[in-house]
């Protein structure tokens, strides 16, 4: 509501409306009072004038004296508020005057009638002779000169109203231009010159009200604002200082920018090449591994193979020592070939050449085939095999193969490190992942040890690995199978002297983008 | 009751007045001012001549070789006014003014009027005694002894008009009103032409009165004016011109029958050269 004006016009015509609606509402009671003070004091009128006029006429209209009662008519009606008199008496006394067009009195008959009813008070009354009837008086009283009065004394209350509430303004005007605007303009200007910079003005208002408050206001903020910009004009000078300093500095640097930047050149040069070199070197350790683990791999098969022959008699009967030392062969022969194709494995999945051949299946099979490979030896120490998966059937799409490999080096590990008690193997799903957990009541892992586990060629001390052998390959090879071909994670809770479980957590669903590890 | 009823001719004689100017010194027609009331039928600058008193002096003026001007004026102005000349009862002035000549023109009687149709039959008054049970109705200001008959116990009910007394009279709010006959008869003829048969009146036993020209002492040839009106209203008297004029306002056939004898007893009464001579 009057957004464009300003403080002073909208006060004064929010005042004016306050103003005005409070003074009109005054006159409007005053017009309605006076109104109906006016139409009381007509009716009192005209209750005394036909009280006393049938007095007056007593003697008139006794005595049939129609000259009498018209001039006691004509007397009455020189007051103008009287419209109308009629007198009626006996012996045919009939008198009546009425105002015509310009308001003369004039006689008329005693039966007109008025066109001016509605404006009119009437009475009538008797005129009475020691208490007999002898006459009547009628009078009808205008409102005419009551509506008049009233017109004026409301167009003088307009006029009235009018000039007072002109003073009410002016005065609130020239009140406020004082009290506030002046100061509040002189505060803006003040502000102006502060905004340009210039703040030696002082406000040069005393006064303990909400505007001298707001100039105390101003005049803190004039001198905060000077104090600052002093403080910004010594921190410019300091910038300004240290920015040549800066400034003589980057020469400086500039100069040995050239340099640096050839050493920098140099070196990357050299990293770089010795980096091709470390790269060249990994992949012909890779391609050695693998060509040397295939080299052994072949006279291994034969060693293991012909020893199997021997060991069932197809090459003569062998006494007991043979045969043991022959099984020794045997057993020998296939750890070697064992850890070979962990090295094999190893380093293919090193050097990324191995592939990824993701399919249907259930798990509960590879479950299966994996706890029917893991049974002998678990039975051959006594140790229980207890199965926890989940009776629905959970269908993967994954690399089958490898899935089954992890799960075999779990539980072969589990085999391997325990005594007694038993394994357990369960099933968890968890949304488009499952968890394959292997726990066993085995020897544990010291806490100290667990961060190097899943290395590789890491064998943790103690007596029972000794027992068990490998190489320290199974843990590493398996996790490196989990994470970079079936893109899971596997994870450890161990305590020393209780047990272990190893967690493989995979996806369901192998994508297609992962299919070539 | 005459005695009693006397004591109201006074002032029921009505205010016939006059006054009298400075006369002109022309031997064959001297100039008469005089002044009167209004009093009609008598005076009334409203009926032809000034009324029936305007033309008896007119006529007169005429025969004895007078111009005589009437001025009509407040009655209490003629009657404070003691140089001047006037026309009326001589009652009325001689208390205040004393005058040269008075020469009686118009004798006249009032009489009791009533209303016959509220009556069972003809009224007779005897004595004062008779009044007692009747409400009458007399004209403001002529009753010049109340007292008297506030003791006898008749009371009068005084009107300010003479038309309200015969008004009321007809409407019964009173039984009788006592008015100069002539007037009274002139008034129900105006007010109930179709009714004046039923009005009845009843002269009043000694209450003769006269109208007069009274001229003022120290008035330029008085005594002469005053001779040659006397002169002038003895012609028309026996030229028959001044009963042509009460028939006029009497009306024919009701010329009172003793207007002469009474005129002449006023004549006697105030023939001031027989005074004179006698002084």
């Amino acid at each position: 509501m009057m957004p464009r004006l300003n403080i002073r016009p909208k006060l004064i015509i929010s005042l004016l409306f306050i103003v005005s609606s409070f003074l009109l509402l005054f006159e409007a009671f005053d017009y309605i009072e006076t109104k109906r003070t006016l139409n009381s004091d007509l009716e009192e009128l005209a209750e005394l004038k036909i009280t006393r006029m049938a007095e007056e006429l007593e003697i008139p209209l006794w005595e049939v004296d129609d000259d009498w009662v018209n001039q006691d008519i004509d007397t009455e009606m020189m007051d103008k508020q009287l419209y109308a008199i009629a007198v009626s008496g006996a012996g045919g006394l009939s008198a009546a005057r009425m105002r015509d067009s310009r308001w003369r009195s004039v006689a008329v008959g005693s039966g007109a009638s008025s066109h001016q009813t509605g404006n009119l008070i009437s009475r009538q009354k008797d005129v009475l002779r020691n208490g007999e009837k002898i006459g009547s008086v009628q009078i009808s009283l205008s409102k005419k000169f009551m509506q008049e009065r009233l017109r004026k004394e409301f167009l003088g209350g307009v006029v009235a109203l009018g000039l007072l509430i002109f003073l009410i303004i002016s005065f609130l005007s020239i009140a406020l231009n004082r009290m506030v605007i002046r100061p509040v303009l002189k505060v803006l200007g003040i502000t102006q010159r502060v905004a340009r910079g210039d703040y030696g003005h002082d406000v040069g208002i005393r006064r303990t009200d909400e505007i001298g408050r707001l100039a105390d206001g101003i005049a803190d903020m004039q001198r905060s604002i000077q104090q600052r910009a002093r403080e910004r004009d010594r921190a410019e000078s300091e910038l300004i200082e240290k920015s040549l300093a800066l400034e003589k500095a980057n020469a400086e640097l500039d100069r040995h920018r050239g340099n640096l930047e050839a050493e920098v050149k140099q070196r990357t040069g050299e990293l770089e090449a010795a980096n091709r070199k470390l790269k060249e070197l990994d992949q012909l350790k890779s391609m050695f591994i693998a060509s040397m683990s295939h080299e052994l791999r072949t006279p291994l098969n034969s060693i293991i193979g012909f020893t199997g022959i021997t060991l069932q008699g197809l090459s003569g009967e062998l006494n007991d020592t043979q045969r043991d030392q022959l099984q020794r062969v045997e057993k020998a022969g296939k750890h070697l070939l064992s850890l070979v194709n962990d090295v094999i494995d190893i380093s293919k999945v090193e050097a990324g050449r191995i592939d990824v051949f993701p399919a249907e299946f259930a798990l509960r099979d590879v479950i299966d085939e994996a706890l029917g490979d893991i049974q002998p030896l678990a039975a051959q120490k006594q140790l229980s095999l207890k199965v926890d998966v989940p009776e629905e059937g959970i269908t993967l799409f994954t690399d089958r193969q490898r899935l089954l490999q992890c799960i075999l080096n779990l539980l072969s590990n589990a085999v391997k490190f325990t005594e007694k008690g038993g394994i357990a193997l369960s099933v968890r799903e968890f949304g488009d992942a499952i968890d394959i957990a292997v726990g066993d009541t085995g020897i544990g892992i010291a806490k100290a040890d667990l961060p190097k586990l899943f290395e590789a060629f890491e064998r943790l001390e103690s007596h029972l690995r000794i027992k068990a052998g490998g190489t320290g390959l199974g843990l590493y090879l398996t996790r490196r199978i989990c994470t970079t071909l079936l893109h899971g994670k596997i994870s450890v809770k161990s305590a020393q002297g209780k047990g272990s479980v190893f967690t493989l957590r995979i996806p369901k669903r192998l994508k297609k983008s992962d299919a070539q590890g | 009751m005459i005695a009693a009823l006397r004591r109201l001719i006074p002032g029921l004689a009505l205010l016939l007045l006059a006054g009298a100017a400075p006369a002109m010194a022309h031997e064959s027609a001297i100039s008469v001012g005089l002044d009167a009331n209004e009093s009609p039928p008598y005076w009334s600058e409203s009926l032809p001549y000034g009324g029936m008193g305007g033309e008896i002096v007119q006529a007169v003026s005429e025969e004895a070789g007078l111009v005589s001007h009437i001025h009509f004026k407040p009655l209490q102005r003629m009657i404070e006014d003691d140089t001047n000349n006037d026309l009326g009862n001589p009652g009325f002035y001689t208390r205040n003014q004393v005058f040269a000549d008075i020469i009686p023109i118009i004798a006249y009687r009032s009489s009791i009027f009533y209303y016959a149709p509220h009556h069972k039959g003809p009224v007779t008054i005897h004595g004062v005694e008779g009044l007692k049970k009747y409400r009458i109705g007399i004209l403001s200001g002529t009753l010049a002894e109340r007292s008297f008959f506030d003791k006898a116990g008749v009371v009068f009910e005084e009107s300010y008009s003479q038309d309200s007394l015969f008004k009321k009279l007809r409407l019964g709010r009173i039984d009788l009103c006592i008015e100069i006959d002539l007037v009274g008869h002139r008034i129900i003829s105006r007010l109930f032409p179709d009714q004046r048969n039923q009005f009845v009146s009843m002269n009043l036993p000694g209450s003769a009165s006269v109208i007069a020209i009274l001229l003022a002492e120290g008035y330029p040839q008085a005594g002469k004016i005053g001779t040659k009106y006397r002169e002038g209203l003895q012609r028309i008297i026996a030229n028959g011109k001044y009963r042509k004029i009460l028939e006029k306002y009497y009306g024919e056939g009701r010329v009172p029958a003793n207007w002469r004898k009474d005129l002449q007893r006023f004549e006697r009464i105030y023939d001031f050269s027989a005074k004179r001579a006698y002084q």
